[in-house]
């Protein structure tokens, strides 16, 4: 299994060991040692549902900073599409794009187009597309990895497209380059970003054998700067040039009726998707064409580094798309960026869920479980570390925990061990001990 | 001893289901097939097992007071019965041809009873045996080979 690059970290030095990030880590990722979260790498799907909870902000996620800018002699930034609805009504896509510019960045790219491209050639796909389960959409590396690690069933319906942030990103190099007479590798394009999920897809982009991403800064971190940014604007350049198509992108289902797809469906939120791939694998949801899955729920506007409200920028999204119209780019335009799509990677199940070697461990492995289960509480305290019971016991057949670190079963050890002091005590010693 | 070593390879589940019960229909299948998962069968074994409990699952919520499902799984094999309580099967021929159904309209209403539940069955496993007593209940014996 080729290694997994991880965005999501625990900074030890500020955890406290609060075991909220521990209760909510939908795939049982996190345990606690030595009174910090620690994280099962082959179980975390980046997904940021940790981040969001924890009070001491101990759970972060590697994202660039701005003394990564020097090391290139051209830098752009590139926000996600969700950036633009973070601000009032009165700041438009423009003003952030000139703002993100008056930061420490030569230039600011519009995703737009990326996203109209994006669009076209799904609905292209998904006109051939035979497959009797549905297309998965890839958007979310979050979801990526979770069908990866425990639906490895449907990694072959996950479409194989590069996102447009890699599209953007792509382009922004070869433009720049040619332009400035300059290397490609010369050119930081610089994704600004509401997840540590899209902080992967640059690091180990799904479909690409190398990313056209440089690094990523999340929007909380410079959301105060450009702030400040966009109040000293004098006169604006024309920098949003793309139509409201592609911002659909921020939410859940703005861009499904665009599809042309007979019955799409669009899921938010891990736990929602589980389920819901749980009823495609048991054919009780049949007759879907086309599921966008988003892990954050609320979708990208819903990420852990958005700033503002989900369901107040959510409407913004809508009023952006209203307001700009779905069609700016020509056909030329948007034909131009198709070379950027392709993929060169194919992905793989990972199947982290497998519990032994083989098939007869496996069964030797379960079994095991099952009786050390059968024997807990099953109240799911939290105090051996592990989420639940069952996670416990998990532990404890793989080595990373023992029984005696459940104190249930170690508060009846000790009874156990009084009891039979207790029964030496009462021992007389042979000189006054009756004859029997 | 000879018996012990044998039952090393051997997992057996017992899971209850409840007929009527619309909201937690389709646990039994998830578990089974979470099972089947961490036991790393092939995919294509964890997708055929899926539907078939699921369908039978189904049929136990629809058309029965109650029943069990016994599953059991060696390296080689998954063998699962389902043991129901209630109107059985009149003509088991007939219930095997897609399309036929005896659901009420509630039920069709919710969308199931459509009468591809024991076609789906068969479909998916390598054997199939039913056998039913009218007013008392039905009992489902299905084989998966997992290595084949």
């Amino acid at each position: 299994m080729d290694e997994y690059f991880h965005s999501v970290k625990v900074d030890r030095g500020r955890c406290k060991g609060t075991m909220r990030c521990m209760r909510v880590c939908p795939t049982e990722a996190i345990r606690i040692r030595e009174g910090k979260a620690i994280i099962l790498e082959y179980r975390c799907i980046d997904c940021g549902d940790c981040i969001r909870v924890c009070p001491e902000q101990a759970i972060r996620s590697v994202v660039g900073s701005y003394e990564d800018l020097g090391k290139f002699k051209y830098t752009v930034a590139i926000p996600s599409p969700s950036l633009y609805a973070q601000f009032g009504m009165g700041i438009s896509p423009n003003h952030i794009l000139n703002g993100l510019k008056g930061l420490a960045f030569n230039e600011a790219y519009d995703i737009g187009r990326a996203c109209e491209i994006y669009i076209t050639v799904l609905k292209e796909y998904l006109r051939t597309y035979s497959d009797n389960k549905p297309l998965i959409s890839t958007l979310c590396p979050s979801v990526v990895r979770l069908i990866q690690n425990i639906f490895p069933d449907f990694v072959r319906n996950l479409l194989s497209l590069e996102a447009p942030r890699g599209i953007a990103g792509a382009e922004v190099k070869n433009d720049k380059a040619r332009k400035l007479g300059i290397n490609s590798k010369e050119v930081g394009a610089i994704y600004i970003t509401p997840c540590p999920a899209e902080m992967i897809a640059v690091n180990q982009p799904q479909c690409k054998s190398e990313s056209s991403l440089d690094g990523a800064l999340a929007i909380s971190d410079i959301y105060g700067l450009l702030i400040s940014s966009i109040r000293k604007l004098g006169p604006l350049e024309e920098l949003h040039l793309s139509s409201g198509l592609g911002i659909g992108l921020a939410i859940p289902g703005g861009c499904i009726m665009d599809l042309d797809a007979e019955n799409a469906l669009a899921v938010d939120g891990v736990r929602n998707i589980i389920k819901v791939l749980d009823d495609l694998e048991h054919g009780k949801i049949t007759n879907i064409k086309y599921l966008e899955l988003w892990a954050c729920p609320g979708g990208c506007v819903g990420g852990p580094f958005a700033v503002d409200n989900p369901y107040l920028t959510k409407i913004k999204v809508i009023k952006l798309i209203q307001s700009f119209g779905k069609k700016k780019s020509s056909d030329e335009e948007l034909n131009s960026l198709r070379a950027y799509l392709s993929c060169d990677v194919e992905l793989h199940p990972r199947g982290s869920s497998t519990l032994g070697r083989d098939t007869v461990d496996a069964i030797k492995k379960i079994k095991q479980r099952d009786s050390i289960i059968e024997n807990l509480p099953k109240i799911d305290c939290g105090a051996c570390g592990a989420p639940t019971c069952k996670a416990f016991a998990e532990d404890v057949i793989q080595g990373r925990a023992e029984i005696l670190d459940c104190v249930f079963k170690l508060k009846d050890k000790v009874v156990e061990t009084l009891q039979d002091g207790l029964g030496w005590a009462r021992k007389t010693p042979l000189s006054f001990r009756k004859r029997t | 001893m000879a018996e012990q070593k044998h039952n090393e390879h051997l997992l057996e589940l017992a899971c209850p289901v409840e007929g009527g019960d619309f909201i937690h229909a389709g646990e039994v299948a998830s578990k089974i097939k979470k099972v089947l998962k961490e036991i790393g069968v092939s995919q294509e074994v964890v997708r055929r097992t899926a539907i078939a409990t699921y369908e039978a699952e189904m049929n136990v919520v629809c058309y029965a007071r109650r029943g069990k499902f016994y599953l059991t799984i060696t390296p080689d094999c998954l063998k699962i019965v389902v043991q129901d309580e209630g109107q059985g099967i009149e003509d088991i021929e007939l219930a095997m041809k897609e399309g036929y159904s005896t659901a009420s309209p509630q039920i069709r209403e919710m969308g199931f009873g459509a009468g591809m539940g024991l076609p789906n069955i068969k479909k998916n496993v390598d054997q199939l045996q039913i056998t039913s007593v009218v007013g008392e209940g039905t009992r489902l014996e299905m084989d998966i080979f997992t290595r084949c």
